[in-house]
């Protein structure tokens, strides 16, 4: 499962939500619903997040492991 | 709310009416009237209709500027494949319900085909978009 702190890192740069969209080349539901971990972006769109955001993908992206139980 | 959601809630809404009337028009008239000259030509009225108001929605829906997306992307792919595979068990539901209801008879009403062919059409556009619109409330 993947988490992220995009919404963090956008209100660091002072970005709403459309800003964003517009700067990355997505719609703003996109970047709502990668916000609420409903969507994983693509490589492409998670690097571009993380230029755009001025920071490191790792820092953005967590990837989280699930136990799952038999 | 974005031209692929609105265009998919509008021809669930068209579609979904036109499965409806053919499915209780079909019930109601019976499998002997439906070929019916009369009836034939109100449900093809209706057919047509729907026809027109689907075309008139791409083009009243149709906006230059707007930005579709991999997310928009990734839900058409998976609406297309799940409608596909719904339409296919609808055929074989449709198809079995026939061969079993028909089996002793050894022949099955002409009208049945006609049915089958619209309403596999209809279902179709119907459970894409039903799909599309659920998927952009869940992704």
């Amino acid at each position: 499962m993947l988490e992220n702190k995009v919404k963090l890192f956008r209100v660091k740069e002072n970005l709403t939500q459309e800003q964003l969209a517009e700067k990355v080349s997505c719609t703003r539901q996109t970047i709502n619903s990668i916000e609420k971990n409903r969507y994983n972006p693509s490589l492409e769109l998670a690097l571009t997040l993380a230029d755009v955001l001025n920071c490191n993908i790792n820092e953005i992206f967590k990837l989280v492991k699930v136990k799952t139980e038999l | 709310m974005n031209k692929q959601q609105k265009r998919a809630i509008y021809t669930m809404i068209l579609f979904g009416l036109l499965l409806i009337y053919l499915v209780l028009n079909f019930t109601i008239v019976g499998v002997d009237n439906f070929i019916n000259r009369t009836n034939l030509l109100i449900t093809s009225g209706c057919i047509l209709l729907t026809g027109i108001g689907f075309a008139y929605m791409l083009y009243a829906t149709n906006k230059k500027n707007a930005i579709i997306d991999e997310r928009d992307d990734q839900i058409q792919l998976q609406a297309t494949n799940i409608g596909i595979i719904l339409t296919t068990m609808f055929v074989f539901i449709l198809m079995i319900g026939l061969f079993i209801g028909y089996e002793e008879e050894g022949q099955v009403p002409v009208s049945w085909m006609w049915f089958t062919a619209y309403t596999t059409s209809v279902f179709s556009f119907f459970s894409t978009s039903s799909i599309i619109v659920i998927l952009y409330r869940r992704i």
